[in-house]
């Protein structure tokens, strides 16, 4: 969390985290180069280095794709989601090179301007083998920079989550342009099944991920009846000390945290990037959300000072040893008693 | 319900059990890395043949003719016999402007060599040629070889010769259109039964250069109808668009 703005908000994690990523983006670049300059002697530099970057950020983006639906399913991987916008950004920056070089190699020092070529030189769109695939790599390019030129917390607040959100699922279109593109690419040259048996698992692997993950949220979507505008969540003694359970009520997730005999019920929707509050913990009193730690106190749903974010809050009771939630939510940052549990904590 | 670690980034420190989770995935990460790297590079197979004698440039003697494409006819040594070494400019431009003001006439040139499978061209050095005198105009042996239709692919011979690896083929094709569109020589690519490649000049029926409605074709599948014609030690095909038909 930070209050106002600096280029990146360094801390050791995030030290740690660029270390591994650059490092393993430089183990893959070697690898590729150096086996495809001992393999083919006669292949050109820009080549090897067009097939190097752009292969790197393919694999970077399945990493990326993977890692959200990962940590959905299993918390362990939330490290990994922490700082994923650094990959994002990395990845954007492989595309570029390989765009870049690509460009240059193909359509600049000729008698028409490259962009211009870019988007004139083929223009098959009627065939399927002859369709121009260039175009479509061109176009992902541009979804991934105007992600990573919005990827700071600047853009985030600036544009409001929910657009911010919006524009960043556009990496799904992307990655749809990217697939089709070295489809209707390299592949219909390089027919090798060792390459495009790796692109199907990975596209494979990529959409099983997330509709498990999806289908393991229709559980906490299914919406709990309502009596007299109250919704029965579950007892005390199933929610574990200092952590929350997720339940719908009127379509919208609702996170109902136990700290010891204090009962709290707010939104789920973390005002940062719309992480799942009911996932994380109370830390030091406060909500901590699990994807970058932006917190909340429980009984009012307000940042602590001097942060400003503020998440809507629900009245809970506990009756007849069940917690029950308000149907209606309460303005973000209202203040609510929060409901006391006599039991063991 | 079993309770995980639970760790944000600005935290001090990762709990062991989780930090060992992380490490391991991590590792296994790298090197799936290494190993994709070696295995997609190793896994390409249209990265053969070529050279280009790229920044060395070299003096060459011979007759320059501008059509049906830029050519240099190099003397044989100890022969009466000549090898044509068809010219380009840099870049993606063919090198018919240079050469025009010298057309049929001895000249020097510096040049970089660019050579496949015994096919050889020259990336002419601007402002390098220079008249020799001696002999004016040169007229290759020519003989007409018959209607033929070939299956193959247009592609632009100074990338296909050695400046680009691979210089065909879909990942290829923009290029191909650029640099045929700047005037460079469009040949087609040829396979025997035995995969052994060659590439034969396209000219037109009147033995001048195509124009732009080549430019459709190029890196596509396709086969040709029309008459072969040896010149030299060059390969021509005569032929018209209307008889390109697509294979794709």
């Amino acid at each position: 969390m930070s209050v106002g703005y600096g280029a990146v908000g360094w801390n050791r994690q995030k030290k740690r985290y660029d270390f591994f990523l650059v490092l393993g983006i430089a183990l893959y670049l070697g690898a590729f180069m150096g086996a495809g300059a001992w393999l083919f002697p006669d292949v050109t530099a820009e080549t090897l280095m067009i097939r190097a970057f752009g292969s790197a950020a393919l694999i970077l983006l399945h990493l990326i794709l993977l890692v959200g639906p990962a940590a959905r399913l299993d918390a362990r991987f939330l490290p990994l989601l922490y700082n994923r916008r650094h990959m994002g950004v990395t990845m954007f920056l492989l595309a570029l090179i390989h765009g870049s070089f690509s460009v240059l190699q193909f359509h600049a020092f000729g008698d028409m301007d490259p962009l211009l070529s870019l988007l004139t030189a083929n223009t098959q769109w009627d065939s399927v083998s002859g369709f121009p695939f260039q175009q479509l790599g061109f176009v992902a390019l541009i979804i991934f920079f105007l992600m990573a030129a919005t990827s700071h917390d600047f853009w985030l607040v600036n544009l409001t989550a929910p657009v911010w959100k919006a524009l960043h699922l556009g990496v799904y279109v992307a990655y749809g342009l990217v697939l089709a593109h070295v489809a209707l690419g390299v592949l219909q040259a390089e027919q090798s099944p060792r390459l495009w048996l790796p692109l199907a698992f990975g596209f494979v692997l990529v959409a099983s991920l997330h509709v498990i993950a999806g289908w393991r949220e229709r559980a906490c979507d299914r919406e709990q009846p309502e009596e007299m505008g109250w919704v029965k969540v579950c007892s005390p003694q199933d929610i574990p000390n200092q952590r929350g359970v997720v339940v719908t009520v009127s379509g919208e997730r609702v996170a109902v945290f136990r700290d010891d005999q204090r009962i709290m019920a707010v939104s789920n929707v973390c005002q940062h990037q719309n992480g799942p509050l009911g996932e994380g913990r109370i830390i030091d009193g406060m909500i901590t959300c699990p994807w970058h730690g932006y917190q909340y106190l429980p009984e009012n749903g307000c940042s602590p000072p001097p942060f400003t974010e503020k998440i809507p809050t629900f009245q809970v009771q506990i009756r007849e040893g069940s917690i029950w939630v308000k149907s209606l939510p309460l303005p973000a940052g209202t203040a609510v008693e929060p409901a006391v549990w006599g039991g063991e904590s | 319900m079993k309770e995980q670690p639970f760790y944000v980034g600005y935290m001090p420190q990762m709990e062991g059990q989780l930090a060992r989770f992380i490490g391991r995935w991590v590792v296994a990460l790298l090197v799936l890395g290494i190993g994709l790297g070696f295995w997609l590079a190793s896994s390409q197979t249209r990265l053969t043949g070529g050279f280009f004698d790229f920044g060395h440039a070299q003096s060459f003697e011979g007759i320059l003719q501008l059509e049906p494409q830029p050519m240099l006819w190099v003397q044989n040594p100890n022969s009466e016999t000549r090898t044509a070494y068809l010219l380009v400019a840099p870049f993606k431009f063919g090198a018919g402007p240079l050469i025009q003001p010298f057309d049929n006439q001895n000249v020097v040139l510096q040049g970089s060599l660019i050579h496949r499978h015994g096919r050889v061209m020259l990336e002419l050095v601007p402002d390098s040629i220079e008249p020799r005198g001696g002999e004016q105009r040169f007229a290759p042996q020519q003989r007409v070889l018959g209607q033929v239709e070939l299956a193959g692919e247009i592609v632009d011979a100074k990338c296909y010769l050695g400046v680009m690896n691979p210089g065909h083929l879909k990942p290829h094709r923009d290029c191909a259109v650029r640099c045929i569109s700047g005037g460079i020589p469009p040949v087609f690519l040829v396979r025997n039964e035995e995969g052994l490649a060659d590439v034969l000049l396209l000219v037109n029926q009147q033995m001048k250069p195509f124009g732009p409605e080549i430019l459709e074709w190029v890196a596509r599948p396709m086969r040709i109808k029309g008459q072969l014609v040896q010149s030299g030690n060059l390969w021509l095909l005569k032929t018209e668009a209307v008889d390109f038909h697509a294979l794709d």
